[in-house]
């Protein structure tokens, strides 16, 4: 098992990605094609690397948004059922994703993978001597610089019998868990965050930043 | 090209002339209510009922605008007695600040009322729109528009694309007031369309009014554009300025800093007491929080914590407001004020006017020592206060410059291509449709645009028409410009404008709910809940940070840690740093009292001045306009490069990031920067000596090479993804987001890196590189004090310590910051290996 620096969770033989919200440009008044292409690359080059047959995709596909997107929505899909063998487990906003891709992936609400229960993460899971993975709350962790400016980066949360990963999309605000008391997944609700192993990625390296209790000493100790 | 006649007026007219070119009962009413008439309306009013474009520059409380009105409703009454009054609206009056429009219609209701006592009649209407004009309001004025509008410039980008049009086509004058305030920036750019836009139908009489702005010509030209005339009047000797430049201490060098706090609240307490209402500037929101909190702790047992209060931008609506409300009644001894306070509104009786450091440029001490007195009569008083050295001879050469008459120079902003994009999707929404001929040609007759190379022009029409496969069309240009039917009407309307939208958040106190005013998104990004800091000069502690929200609660009397606002540093005027080198030179031979007479100061202060440069000239030497001082000075395992640069933190910033990426790319090494108003440092590592030669060969690079170096080094940084968001906004690339969920930069970084990928010279991106390098960074006066220095004799000094010229520029008040080339992933990296983790 593996963590990728885009935000993915490398298995066996399968790729496994949270939050891909795609059309999230739409509500900002972006362009899409070109983001959502860059994502489609991401996960394909991924599928290539690593010679992976399966890619589970941990809920929320779709962003909210009306009927403009499903065209290029389809196209992403068919690109990648070309591919590999598609899983989606559903998350909170993929309503009405059955109607779009019903026929090329396998929806469901838990897909379990060896020893990995994945889950989009809003409604609880039972372990179950497994390790649960989930989405759904992207965590992320903000630093401050010397110029009192911050910068935001993405990170995984790993606990004893459960993994969270943060959001495959990059435009993705995502939760401070430094600032955030309050977490949305059930799961995740029952740990003390503290307890967490944070793994913190800028995009191209991955940073064991080690228990999340300890760093908010340091951090304390630097100030 | 007709040669444009820009006149300056003197007054020639008598008040009798005056009379006589009046309704009779309007020249009785005048006579009786304000028995003459002041200098700014002897001179503009008769041009005014001429017809003629005038541009009125003279203090506040000279009856400028009324000069404006007079004219205006003169000709209404006269209509209206020979029964020729129509319902239209006759004249236009724009101003930048809504409250200034409340005002403006207040006193216009009540010169109408006040007229009613010499000619009854109603009929003559006013009508207020802007953005706090309700629906109600706004449907009325359409089926009955009213006679003279007043408004704001997003109000009316806004109605000249709605159906409000057809009741502008018809103007007689157009009023513009607080021009100097819209001059040299986007928003007046905007404006300037807007207006000769409206005179594409039917061309008017323009009318501008301005506070002390140089040179006068220029905002002229600003008015009237390219191809038309204009007559001056400048009127600003009239007001008696009473400005001293003080120090808090007599030796800088040799008080610690705790006694020079002490001095500054014993010095506020002092004036406070002595005068009616003082107003307090200081450079920061943060300051005047700052200060405020800290003045009512010392004044505790003497004044009432409510009588001393802040206004800035950042707090709420309703605390503005109230805090404004108390000024009139005159309820206040202290106001603290960042910048907010320096326009227009009346605020009721000042007595004195204190800045603490320096306000950078003589324009702004000017504007700022006018709040105070208020009506022409009274002698505006106003003291610059220092807290160190070189900030005390920077406010006494400002204040030299004052009493001399001379002012620092205004740049009218030219070119900006967001703005005409814009624009040309308003013109292009419009109930009328225009050709794209009429459209240049309207572009074209405005001096923001009259030079802008063909090519931008079409660069801008083939981004709003799509042309790119990034961003999706906004027009089409057949026979006629219209709206792409993807761009819809109300998405133009909620756009309009140029304040980028930067995410606010809110401040909520949690006892009842309350709004208390609201903070940066970058600061908030820094807060934890159990911080405690100070807004609305009171300290609050943070209980909750959620969605867009900050929650808080009332916090005890600890020592609290002040918001800092981001981006608020005033930079030092070109002008004045070049005369603070003059000063230099010529300084180090003379007796303190010999600097006292020169720079107008008390002699017990020259003092410290003539020691100051002693000092200076006896460790090293004074860098002046004879001598170019670096200095090298070694501290660990780092070398510090010090240029002594005295030409405003603009262009040193330019300065200092050419020469770090030079060093850096030469030396494949990570180079520190700091720079200020005096000059820039360069650490490096030190195993790299720069030699004599290496650092005369950077300060003779060619013109070019600088600009193209300096362009390389603001692509990579937050600062150009910052910059693009807001012109992308500007230019409807992107819609404004107000939804605190996201963040926006990731939004304008990926369109960023798509359009630098498909089209790098897009007019977006061209924008945003001029927007950083000739607004923000000034290369031109950069490039000018280049041939300044190499004129000069270079002095390359390696030192055991720096000299006390140089301590200010490393710890100064006005120290810059500090950063790193490669920003994102360094400091992740950085702080990775600090935690000891690797």
């Amino acid at each position: 098992m593996k963590y990728h620096p885009w935000g993915a969770l490398i298995l066996e033989d399968a790729i496994v990605a949270a939050d891909l919200h795609l059309g999230l440009e739409l509500s900002l008044g972006l362009p899409l094609e070109l983001h959502t292409k860059k994502i489609l690359n991401r996960l394909q080059t991924l599928i290539n690397e690593y010679n992976a047959s399966k890619l589970i995709l941990a809920g929320d596909v779709k962003d909210d948004f009306g009927t403009q997107f499903l065209g290029p929505l389809k196209y992403f899909f068919k690109e990648l059922f070309k591919e590999v063998d598609l899983i989606v487990t559903k998350g909170n906003h993929d309503n009405y994703i059955e109607a779009i891709i019903g026929d090329m992936a396998e929806i469901v609400d838990i897909y379990t993978y060896g020893n990995y229960k994945i889950t989009h993460g809003h409604l609880y899971v039972e372990p179950e001597g497994k390790t649960v993975v989930i989405g759904n709350d992207h965590p992320a962790i903000t630093f401050k610089t010397q110029t009192g400016g911050a910068r935001r980066y993405r990170c995984f949360l790993e606990f004893d019998d459960l993994i969270v990963l943060p959001s495959f999309n990059w435009l993705s605000p995502g939760n401070d868990v430094l600032r955030t008391f309050y977490f949305s997944s059930p799961n995740l609700k029952k740990k003390d965050i503290n307890d967490a192993n944070v793994y913190i990625t800028d995009d191209e390296t991955i940073y064991p930043f080690g228990k999340l209790g300890d760093l908010r000493l340091k951090l304390n100790e630097l100030k | 090209m007709k040669r444009v006649a820009i006149k300056r007026i003197e007054p020639t007219y008598t008040d009798k002339d005056i009379y006589k070119m009046l309704d009779e009962d309007v020249a009785l009413w005048f006579k009786t209510t304000y028995r003459s008439f002041t200098p700014p309306q002897k001179i503009a009013i008769p041009e005014i009922i001429e017809k003629k474009n005038v541009l009125i520059s003279s203090p506040t409380g000279s009856g400028k605008t009324l000069s404006a009105f007079l004219g205006v409703v003169d000709e209404l009454i006269k209509l209206h007695k020979q029964k020729k009054l129509e319902k239209k609206i006759y004249a236009l009056y724009v101003s930048p600040l809504r409250a200034l429009n409340n005002d403006i219609n207040k006193n216009l209701i009540e010169v109408l009322e006040s007229l009613k006592r010499f000619y009854p009649t109603d009929d003559i209407k006013i009508g207020v729109w802007t953005g706090d004009t309700t629906q109600s309001e706004r449907d009325k004025m359409r089926r009955n528009p009213p006679h003279i509008l007043i408004t704001t410039p997003e109000s009316l980008t806004i109605m000249l694309s709605s159906s409000m049009l057809k009741h502008l086509k018809d103007l007689e004058w157009v009023i513009i007031d607080e021009i100097h305030a819209l001059a040299d920036n986007k928003r007046g750019a905007l404006l300037s369309l807007s207006i000769e836009r409206l005179a594409h139908f039917k061309d008017f009489v323009r009318i501008g009014l301005s506070a002390t702005i140089h040179p006068l010509e220029e905002v002229a030209r600003y008015l009237i554009g390219p191809n038309r005339d204009c007559l001056v009047a400048d009127v600003t000797y009239s007001k008696q300025f009473e400005v001293d430049s003080e120090s808090v201490v007599e030796d800088f060098v040799n008080d610690p800093s705790e006694e020079i706090y002490v001095k500054l609240m014993s010095y506020l307490s002092k004036q406070v007491l002595k005068h009616k209402t003082t107003l307090i500037f200081t450079n920061t929101r943060s300051g005047a929080e700052a200060l405020a909190y800290r003045l009512k702790q010392w004044m505790k047992n003497k004044l009432p914590p409510e009588a001393i209060d802040v206004h800035h931008s950042s707090l709420s609506r309703a605390k503005r407001l109230e805090v404004e409300e108390r000024m009139k009644r005159g309820e206040l001894k202290a106001i603290f004020s960042s910048t907010s306070l320096e326009l227009g509104i009346d605020i009721g009786y000042i007595d004195l006017v204190i800045m603490i450091n320096s306000p950078k440029s003589v324009a702004k001490a000017v504007q700022r020592i006018g709040r105070a007195g208020h009506r022409l009569h009274e002698v505006s008083r106003g003291i610059l206060l220092a807290l160190d050295t070189d900030t005390f001879i920077e406010n006494s050469i400002i204040v030299k410059d004052i009493r001399e008459k001379h002012y620092d120079k205004t740049k009218i902003v030219k070119n900006p291509l967001d703005v005409l994009a814009q624009h040309i999707i308003g013109m292009a929404a419009q109930d009328e449709k225009f050709t794209l001929e009429e459209i240049r040609k309207i572009v074209y007759n405005t001096y923001t645009f009259s030079e802008l190379p063909k090519e931008q022009f079409n660069k801008v029409i083939g981004y709003l028409t799509g042309s790119s496969p990034i961003l999706r069309p906004k027009i089409i240009v057949d026979d006629v410009v219209r709206l792409h039917p993807a761009m819809k009407k109300f998405q133009f309307f909620r756009g309009v404008g140029t304040i980028p939208s930067e995410v606010k958040i809110d401040v909520v106190l949690v006892e009842g709910n309350k709004v208390l005013g609201s903070l940066d998104e970058r600061f908030v990004e820094k807060l934890t809940p159990g911080d405690v800091f100070v807004i609305a000069s009171k300290p609050y502690k943070v209980v909750k940070i959620w969605g867009g929200t900050v929650f808080v609660k009332k916090a005890s009397e600890k020592e609290p840690q002040v918001p800092a606002w981001v981006s608020e540093v005033l930079p030092l005027g070109y002008e004045v740093a070049l005369e603070i080198e003059e000063f230099r030179t010529i300084a180090q031979d003379m007796s303190p009292e010999e600097i006292a007479i020169l720079l107008q100061i008390y002699p017990k202060y020259a003092k410290q001045i003539h020691e100051y440069i002693k000092n200076q000239s006896h460790y090293i030497l004074v860098p002046d306009q004879r001598n170019f001082l670096v200095e090298r000075y070694l501290e660990e395992d780092k070398y510090f490069y010090i240029f002594h640069s005295v030409a405003g933190r603009r262009a040193n910033e330019a300065l200092v990031k050419v020469f770090a990426s030079i060093i850096g790319r030469k030396y494949g090494t990570d180079v520190k920067m700091v720079f200020n108003d005096y000059g820039f440092v360069i650490v490096t590592p030190s195993d790299i000596l720069l030699s004599e030669t290496e650092i005369y060969q950077m300060l003779n690079i060619s013109d070019d090479e600088f600009i193209s170096i300096l362009r390389e080094t603001v692509r990579h940084t937050e600062r150009f993804k910052l910059r693009f968001r807001h012109i992308a906004e500007r230019a409807f690339a992107i819609t404004k987001v107000k939804d605190p969920r996201f963040g926006l930069m990731g939004v304008a970084s990926s369109l960023l890196e798509n359009l630098f990928e498909y089209d790098p010279e897009h007019p977006l991106i061209e924008e945003t590189y001029n927007e950083i390098i000739n607004h923000d960074l000034r290369v031109e006066e950069a490039l000018d004090y280049l041939k300044k220095i190499r004129k000069r004799a270079l002095h390359y000094v390696p030192v055991d310590i720096y000299s006390p010229f140089a301590f200010n520029i490393l710890y100064g008040m006005n120290s810059g910051d500090v950063f790193n080339i490669r920003e994102r992933r360094e400091l992740l990296k950085e702080l990775y290996k600090k935690l000891s983790l690797k």
